[in-house]
């Protein structure tokens, strides 16, 4: 099917769907108005007079991705490690790559300064996420772009010099996973030592579970008990991820026989 | 009803999920069916945006210093809204990664990328 009529039909298939999907769309309310759930997180997020609720998080959605929500977090994230996994399987090649020479020194320098500054990003909005937009992801996405940016600007095999190569990219992102399965079991353990409930996964302490991350970490403001360092794994995890995704997708054939 | 301006961003998202849709089923490349099917993850991600979104000097979710967590409860977009695009966005990369890793690996099997010349090519 081409031409007028594959053009037609097509036009009418859109069209068709699109007057069901805004049919079924008629029963939602109108724009503009925030549901009552929305208004229970946003309101007992950073409640201190009501710390049965509270993430200790004045930003919401970080407390709605490790706290109230933080099954769903955890199985994202292992939806993410099952489809690197997959990557890694369809790719299979050597844990070494080749050590290359690079660009000329003014570039690699450049490079490596813009890499530490993106890094330092990376961990800054990972770390300040409980109180300015940001995340473990994000952070993860964004410390992947500076292993990226090496490996355009300077050549994938240049990234062995800097400590990065498959291997390795691999067993960081298992730490960062490990570090994310420490703290969610951790209440656990600790229930079943002191004979006390506590939840998998439980940030704060309640009135019938008392076991509860520190609120605040010291460090002026910073709060959010466990969001910080769950943050933290999940930015190793997210961005050597990527790392290893575009590594595994970067390497040609050529290389490969060789 | 669906004549005021408060269901129209509904329409758009309505008109991009059906050509998202109609490119995932019928273009014969593969490349083209993923990038459907990602765009078709953000269409899904702005409807949870739109849900979200509260008319009015409405602020982010995040409470600035000294405020009542009741005033902020009513002034706020929704944080349960921006909570499902993130993990969104993270499972719909997953996805896009297994799919150009199949593609690339078709590619590299068939030489091609065109589903009907892949059919061919099989008998």
């Amino acid at each position: 099917m081409s031409g007028w009529k594959g053009l037609i039909l097509g036009i009418l298939f859109i069209a068709l769907l699109s007057s069901i999907l805004i049919y079924a769309f008629l029963g939602y309310p109108e724009l503009g108005f925030v549901r009552p759930l929305g208004e229970f997180y946003l309101f007992n997020t950073f409640n201190f007079e009501n710390q049965d609720w509270w993430s200790a998080s004045p930003n919401a959605v970080t407390g709605l991705l490790w706290d109230y929500r933080g099954y769903d977090t955890l199985y994202e994230t292992m939806v993410f490690y099952v489809g690197i996994v997959a990557v890694a399987m369809f790719f299979e090649r050597p844990a070494k790559l080749k050590k290359t020479r690079g660009m000329t020194i003014i570039v690699r320098a450049t490079s490596r300064l813009v890499f530490v500054f993106v890094l330092t990003s990376a961990i800054a909005i990972t770390i300040f996420s409980v109180k300015t937009p940001g995340g473990g992801f994000q952070g993860g996405a964004i410390m992947a772009i500076a292993y990226i940016a090496i490996l355009v600007s300077l050549s994938r095999g240049f990234l062995p010099k800097m400590g990065i190569d498959l291997e390795k990219a691999h067993i960081a992102k298992i730490l960062g996973l490990a570090l994310i399965t420490v703290l969610t079991i951790i209440p656990v353990l600790y229930s079943l030592a002191s004979g006390s409930l506590a939840y998998a996964l439980q940030n704060q302490p309640k009135a019938w579970a008392p076991f509860g991350y520190p609120a605040f970490l010291g460090l002026s403001s910073l709060s959010g008990g466990l969001i910080i360092p769950i943050q933290l794994g999940e930015m190793i995890h997210v961005g050597m991820g990527f790392t290893i995704m575009f590594l595994l997708l970067t390497i040609s054939d050529k290389e490969e026989e060789e | 009803m669906i004549g005021t301006i408060g269901h129209l961003p509904y329409i758009l998202v309505a008109i991009m999920v059906s050509i998202c849709i109609y490119a995932a089923l019928f273009k014969s490349n593969l490349f083209k069916k993923m990038l459907a099917i990602f765009l078709l993850t953000d269409a899904v991600n702005l409807l949870y945006i739109l849900q979200g979104y509260r008319s009015g000097s409405a602020i982010p979710p995040i409470i600035p210093p000294g405020m009542d967590p009741s005033e902020f409860a009513s002034i706020a977009v929704d944080p349960l809204a921006h909570y499902f695009v993130v993990t969104a966005v993270v499972i719909g990369l997953a996805e896009v990664a297994t799919l150009t890793a199949l593609i690339i690996y078709t590619y590299k099997y068939y030489g091609t990328m065109e589903t009907k010349k892949i059919k061919e090519l099989r008998g």
